[in-house]
This record gives structure tokens, sequence and C-alpha cells, in this order.
């Protein structure tokens, strides 16, 4: 708990709404919201030496403040297999970020295992101004917004609420297990959204969560949040201190 | 005071003070007065106007000083500026409960803000709770109270002894739209026009509806809240109490309002989040404004669906395709018939209609309106049927009224409950229709109205199953102290 405020409170002296990656993740790790292993690199070569732990192959993103979306900066190099790909990917990722946003602070890059799965959920909490933290579930991946496959739900959230979020969406069949695929792991998934009902409800200051793409696995392997945001109002905190 | 006991005083009030009384009835303050008196208002009434003398044969008194007693209820039908000062003389006479009927408040802008906060500082001193501003007023049917100057009190024919409460934010169009059901002969008995909320809100209504034991079925035209615990809280009661309340929320298309930021900000906007309220906690969402009444005569019918196995008779094959498509659109079963069934309609129908669910009774009904209510009863004693529809067709003149006749007449003879859609053009078979409607056999214009009020009624059912499973996880969260009051419930 101290951990998390600790994050947030850094967040607020600098001044910064958007929580980067690696400290979204930090948080999640905290309440047990399973990421992939990830380590920050400030140059290439720690890039080599960070790579060591976590081993190929890899995948790599921009870590900045003032990149949001990673992937519209071409900010995020996938399935990195060697030592000279990642020195290439590393340098290709500093060159996208300053053509994308010149006046960027940059950070450094996150080099993450590499996590492969075929089915994407999207697990989301945005507060709303008249019924609090509201919680969103569906299918994963970059075209959410297009797809909008995905269904909300309000505090308190009974288990069988989490229940209906799974089969309130159109995805619900391939969750299920679809032309020979098994089941995705479902528990797993119940258990994050809970942790980010619980982290919502603890924590006012967090006014927006996404973990998207969440890879699921098949029933009884888990599932992994592949990308995080945090973003905060600090003027909550404020209010409250006031 | 309760809220309960004050929204029951500005419902039933002994005695009403009516501030900016006039003799014009074409003013509010002459109309309102005149609405009451039409209506055979059982209290007192007592008219304010400065000028005094004589108001529509009742007497005029100079200031609310003056009343001879305390009114339970003061309807505040003046401009803004004199609110203060009538709001001193309500606490002087200790009036607990005023309507305020002025706009030009907190919707107009900054100065209309500070005046609304200024009179909700001094009735909250001085424990006088309000309605409004900019309420256009109430009405309570079956107790003869009709404090609105809305056009609506004007209406013929207001049907009496009805159990719906409707909750309007919006003054005009709740007006409007109640003035159209009550002429539908829709059993509305309480209406409450909330306007600005300063005080008394939607929520507060709500709950005394869900408490309240004149209301069987609640609707609300819903524009926004400010306090979404206080609703999902008063929802969670009507849930525990089986209470069916169906919304209608306005305003889906905020422009400006998303979040860049996050997918999740975008996908979770506000009419989506108000529709995922709505879904969790069991309130009907009416997606088209005609959905509000249609739905309320479904749940506000004598018979009531406890399965959702339906059989369809028809005076058209046609129509019968038409009802079976929208009961498989919404999920509704159209079982077979039993072997019993099928044989005895055999024997009753014309050689060229097939026995079968949905029937057919073909155009032989004209020669024989007997046939129809014949091929009903085989449906009714149908193991494998628990609701009817039934679409006419062109059923007009003076084959319409047997035909509702034959309708009400077996539909107290079963609790299955029957949904009538009837497409002839009104005036053709108007006779049959009110009888319908007196009866309270919920009534549509088109097949795709009457099934989609029967699958609105199948997914409350499905909801309160499911609220058994999750009561307790939410008792702790909205009603931590009586905890066992609702469990035992």
């Amino acid at each position: 708990m101290t951990a998390i405020q600790h994050i947030i409170n850094i967040s607020k002296e600098e001044k910064r709404a958007v929580l980067t990656e690696i400290e979204s993740k930090q948080i999640l790790r905290h309440i047990g919201i399973p990421v992939p292993d990830f380590r920050l690199a400030r140059s290439a070569d720690e890039a080599v030496v960070q790579a060591k732990y976590i081993g190929f192959p890899l995948v790599l993103k921009i870590v900045s403040p003032d990149i949001v979306h990673k992937s519209d900066a071409k900010g995020v190099i996938l399935n990195i297999q060697d030592e000279q790909q990642l020195r290439n990917a590393y340098n290709e990722i500093m060159i996208n970020a300053n053509e994308y946003n010149s006046d960027a602070k940059i950070i450094g890059v996150s080099i993450q295992q590499m996590v492969s799965g075929d089915k994407e959920v999207i697990i989301g909490m945005n507060r709303d101004d008249v019924f609090g933290p509201v919680l969103l579930f569906g299918a994963g991946g970059i075209f959410v917004e297009v797809l909008k496959d995905v269904t909300l739900k309000v505090l308190p959230l009974a288990e069988k609420d989490i229940d209906n979020m799974f089969t309130e969406i159109q995805a619900n069949k391939i969750l299920r297990g679809f032309r020979g695929t098994l089941p995705a792991d479902l528990l797993s998934l119940k258990a994050i959204i809970k942790k980010v009902a619980e982290l919502s409800t603890d924590f006012p200051e967090i006014s927006e969560l996404e973990l998207n793409p969440v890879i699921v696995h098949e029933q009884g392997k888990g599932a992994v949040a592949l990308d995080a945001r945090i973003i905060l109002d600090h003027r909550i905190t404020e209010v409250a201190a006031s | 005071m309760s809220n309960y006991k004050i929204i029951e005083k500005l419902l039933n009030p002994s005695s009403i003070a009516v501030v900016g009384a006039s003799r014009n009835v074409q003013k509010h303050g002459g109309r309102l007065i005149e609405h009451l008196l039409k209506h055979q208002y059982q209290g007192e009434i007592y008219p304010v106007n400065p000028k005094g003398g004589e108001i529509q044969g009742l007497t005029c008194y100079k200031s609310i000083a003056e009343i001879p007693e305390t009114p339970d209820l003061a309807c505040l039908l003046i401009a803004p500026q004199l609110l203060m000062g009538a709001l001193k003389d309500c606490a002087l006479k200790e009036i607990k409960v005023v309507m305020i009927h002025a706009s030009g408040f907190a919707e107009t802008g900054k100065s209309g803000e500070l005046l609304q906060k200024e009179i909700i500082d001094f009735a909250r001193k001085h424990n006088i709770r309000i309605c409004g501003p900019n309420t256009i007023g109430i009405a309570n049917v079956n107790n003869r109270v009709f404090a609105s100057f809305s056009m609506a009190m004007t209406s013929k024919e207001i049907p009496m002894g009805g159990r719906i409460s409707y909750i309007t934010q919006s003054g005009a169009i709740g007006g409007a739209m109640l003035s159209q059901g009550w002429e539908k002969q829709i059993g509305i008995n309480k209406w409450i026009s909330s306007g600005n909320e300063a005080d008394l809100n939607a929520s507060d209504y709500l709950e005394y509806a869900v408490d309240d034991p004149s209301t069987g079925t609640i609707c609300i035209f819903l524009e926004g809240l400010a306090d979404g615990k206080t609703f999902k809280s008063a929802l969670a009661k009507a849930a525990n109490k089986k209470k069916p309340v169906i919304i209608y929320k306005n305003g889906r298309s905020k422009i400006g309002q998303m979040s860049v930021k996050s997918h999740t900000g975008v996908l979770a906007g506000n009419h989506e989040v108000y529709k995922a309220v709505f879904k969790q906690y069991g309130a009907i969402n009416a997606e088209d404004l005609d959905d509000l009444f249609d739905y309320a005569i479904a749940f506000d019918s004598f018979n009531k669906l406890r399965s959702s196995r339906i059989g369809i008779i028809s005076t058209s094959g046609g129509a019968c395709t038409i009802v079976t498509d929208q009961c498989v659109k919404y999920g509704l079963e159209v079982p077979e018939l039993s072997n019993a069934s099928i044989k005895t309609l055999t024997d009753i129908s014309p050689d060229f209609s097939t026995p079968q669910n949905p029937f057919d009774t073909t155009a032989q009904i004209l020669n024989d309106p007997e046939s129809f209510k014949k091929s009903l009863e085989v449906f009714i004693q149908d193991e494998n049927i628990d609701g009817l529809v039934l679409m006419l067709t062109t059923i007009g003149g003076s084959i319409a009224a047997k035909v509702a006749e034959d309708i009400i007449e077996l539909s107290k003879k079963t609790e299955k409950p029957m949904y009538v859609a009837w497409t002839i053009a009104e005036s053709l078979a108007k006779d049959g229709m009110d009888k319908l409607r007196q009866a309270k056999i919920p009534l549509y214009p088109s097949a795709e109205r009457a099934v989609k009020s029967l699958a609105a009624i199948q997914q409350h059912m499905i909801f309160l199953e499911e609220w058994e499973e999750k009561k307790d996880e939410y008792s702790d969260f909205f009603f931590p102290i009586h905890k066992e009051e609702i469990s035992n419930s």
C-alpha cells in the first residue's frame, strides 16, 4: 500500500497525471496482478545487460511520460531474438520517439519477456462522476474502440456480476473455447477484475486504469497483463486533505 | 421527518397554500387552483395573494401569516425574487413542505445558482423540504390531489385505482406523456415533476415509491443524477421488493466529455454507465420513449408471466410469422402444443387451418367469432404455454367488442398473461380496445411493441433470480445496519 502511495506521490510532485508503463506495472505487481518480467534500460548497452536476466525472445517499449500511446509513436518492437536485433531495435525506437515528439522526455526503454497467446482481453476502470468506479471488460487488443465489444459494471461487484461480464460480450464464445481451443482461464481474469476493483476503492486518486491487452491462457494457466496504463487525478487527494 | 413522510405529505397533503394565487386561470397560480377544484380536492385550499378577496370561490389570504392553520404543503407560484420572502413566511408558519414552481435558477447560470443556494441554505436551517424549483407539480389520482398547472390535469377520464408511480425530471415531456398515458387508460396514480432537484431528488422519490404500498410499478424519465450511491441503493431496495422500475434516460450523445487518454475512458461514456447500472440493479431500460409506458402496462397487468414459453394466436398467417420472428429475436420460446391441444384444435377449427403454435385462426373468425375464444381456451389450458401473444389484425366493427370481451373473460379465469397486438386503426375498433385497456390487458399497436414489452418482463424475471444470488454481497455495501432485514425480506 505505502509502495503504491509512494509511486502516486512521486507523479504528483512531478505534476504528472499519467504514470509510465513501468510505474503502472509496479503497482500491478504490488496487488498481485501478473505482468511479464520487465526491466528499465537507459542505453543500448544497458539493454543488452538487462536482456541477459530476462532472456530472448523479448519486447522493447519506449518509456516516456510524454508518450501515452506507444504504438502510435512506433515505440514498441516485438519478438527480438538476439543482441544485434536488440541494439537495432533500441536505436529505431529512439529515432521513432524523436520523430513522434521531439520535445518528449525520454527515460529509456523497458525490456520485457515476450509472452504469446491468442486470446486478448481488456480490463479497465474509469471513475464516473456520478457512480464512482466503473469496471470494464471486453475483447482486447488494438481494435477495442472499433469492435466496442465491452461490458461495464459499477460497485459493488458480486461474483455473479463478474460472471455476467464474461457472458455479456460477443467474444464470450471464444473465451469458452471455440473450434477445438480449450476454455480460457476465467478464474484468473476474475481475480484480476476483483483486484482492479479493490485498487479503485483504496486509491481514489486513480481516475483511469487500463490493462490492454491481457493475454489469457487456457484454464489453469493464468492471465498476464502485457500493457498497463494508470491515470491519476491529483485534485482528488487535495480535496480529501483540505 | 423521514423522506418518506415528507413525500407522503407532498403527495397527500390535507391542506395546501397556493402562494401567487390568481383569478386568471391562464396564469399558473390560477390554473393550479382550477385543477385542484375540478378534481374535487378533499382538503383545504388557501389561496394567497396580497390583493386578498376571493379567488374561484375561495377566500384569498393577503399573506401566508394570515392562513388560519399550518398547511401541509405550500405551492410557491411566484417570481424568483419574491421567493426568499415567501420562504421566511413559510418558516414562521412552520410549513414543512413546499413546491417551488418558478424557473430561472441553477439551470440558467451563475446568479440563478446563487439564489438556489440561498434558498436551500435557508430551507435546511428551518427544516423545510423542497420539491423543485422548476417543478410543474404533482398528482395523486386516487386521493384526488392534482397540484399542478400542467395541461395534463385537464385530461378527460383520468383512470382511478392505478398502481403506477411516475417520476419525471423534465416537466414538459413528463406532463405531455402523462396526458397520453391517462388517455390510454394507463393507471398512473402518483406523478411527480422533480424539477431542478435542489433538495428532494429522483433517488428520494424512487425510494419513496419503492416503499409506498400503493405503488406497483415505477416509471422514471431521467435526465441525470447528482449522486449515484443513493440511486443504486434505492434500486437495490426495489429489487429486494421485486418492484419493477422502468427508466428512460435521455442525453446519450454527449460530445466533448470523452477522455482521450484511454480506451476505457472512451468506452465507459456517461450513457453507457447509466445503462450498465440499470442492468446490474435490474432497472428496466426503456431504449425508446414509447417503451416507458409500453413496459409499464405489461408489468401493471393482473396476470403475471412466470416463465417464458409463449403461445401465439392470430387472425392472419403473416401476423403469426411476425410475432414468432419477434419472439425468436428476444430469445423467447415458442413451444409445440401438447397432443391434447392439437386434437382439440383439429376438432374445432376449419380444415384449412393447421393446429400448431403459432396458430392462425384464419378469416373464419369473421364468420364465427366464437372460434377465436375456443382456440384461446385451448392455449390457456395447454401446460406447455406460460403466456400468450394475440395478434388481431383487421378485427373491427361489431366483432371487435365481442373479441375483447372474450379475452377479458378468459383472462380472469387464468393466471397466464395475454399481450394483445391489435393493428387495425384505433377508430375502427375503439370499443374493443377501450375495453381491453380498462381491464388492464396490455394492448399494443404492433407485434414488435407487444413482444418487446413481454421480453422486458422476461428480462426482469431473470434479473430477480440473479438478485437472489447476489443480494447478500450487495447488502453490506448499501445497508450495513439493516442487513438482517434485507436477507429476511
